[in-house]
């Protein structure tokens, strides 16, 4: 049914980073009482230990949303997120939950804006320990409550 | 609405619908530090362990995310929709999917509120009160 006259753009990540920004910072304000920030110095910095979340996506367009953090950033969340006094550090199973949620909401928030009256599907979040992100010029990096995050939109070729 | 006598507040029973064990757990702790008298509060990772905890006991509202491994909550919708049994049912979407088309799809299997993720707290305990006094 497609003719090349009908075909659809890729869109590229840039086009969407100040929508993905505006979405986090939503997520993190009425979730997880969190507040974002630009980045003041490197996202690699520190010795942390690193979660990564995927999320994919189909809809208007396909892809995938990565999101990178620090484990101590995802234990405040997890904290703040639940009502619990911070400090206190989650089982993995509840971290790993945590961070597929958290990325889950920034990813669905992002996507209802920008699919409009649109239906999108969301694949459940994997979450696995990673190193620090790599540098990225497309990738979204802030600090969330004072602590670095690197998030990068990744858009699958449109049929 | 049927309660045992005039002006005796039923209890209500809850069924939380999500794949996310820390979310089930955040609205968990919304039912208890509301202050509203629940009779119980269910939970459910997918739509399958939904009709399974439905089949067994007495569910007065539902709250249940869209995407989901296994049976989604659209899927889930659909077969509350068929089965006379689930009419009673108040039936509360929370998912990260606000979209126009979603919403529409939703409201046509009667869904009587459709509530975008993030949530406020304060929200969902609007919520709460609304359902607890339509049972009163």
């Amino acid at each position: 049914m497609s003719s090349p006259g009908l075909r659809r753009r890729t869109p590229e990540p840039a086009e969407h980073r100040d929508a993905l920004a505006a979405a986090l910072d939503e997520v993190a304000a009425e979730s997880f009482f969190a507040y974002v920030e630009p980045l003041d110095g490197d996202v690699t910095a520190g010795d942390d230990a690193w979660l990564e979340v995927e999320v994919g996506f189909a809809g208007a367009f396909g892809g995938a949303l990565r999101v990178v953090l620090p484990e101590p950033l995802a234990h405040e969340l997890h904290a703040s997120f639940l009502g619990r006094e911070p400090g206190r550090t989650p089982p993995d199973r509840e971290l790993f939950d945590l961070a597929g949620e958290f990325g889950n909401m920034v990813c669905g928030r992002w996507l209802t804006r920008a699919c409009g009256r649109r239906r999108f599907n969301l694949r459940a979040p994997l979450v696995h320990r990673s190193g620090p992100p790599p540098p990225d010029p497309d990738a979204l990096c802030v600090a969330i409550n004072g602590r670095p995050a690197w998030l990068r939109i990744r858009f699958e070729a449109a049929p | 609405m049927s309660g045992s006598g005039r002006g005796t507040r039923r209890p209500i029973s809850i069924l939380i619908v999500d794949d996310s064990s820390t979310m089930r757990a955040m609205l968990k702790r919304v039912v208890e530090l509301s202050g509203i008298e629940v009779a119980a509060v269910h939970e459910a990772a997918d739509g399958n362990e939904a009709i399974a905890v439905l089949e067994r006991e007495p569910v007065d509202a539902l709250f249940t995310d869209i995407n989901m491994p296994g049976m989604s909550g659209i899927d889930l919708l659909r077969r509350l929709a068929r089965d006379e049994r689930w009419s009673h049912l108040l039936r509360v979407v929370i998912s990260t999917d606000g979209s126009a088309s979603r919403r529409a799809e939703a409201g046509g299997l009667d869904v009587r509120l459709y509530l975008e993720k993030p949530l406020r707290p304060e929200v969902m305990r609007d919520v709460l009160a609304g359902i607890a006094a339509a049972h009163a």
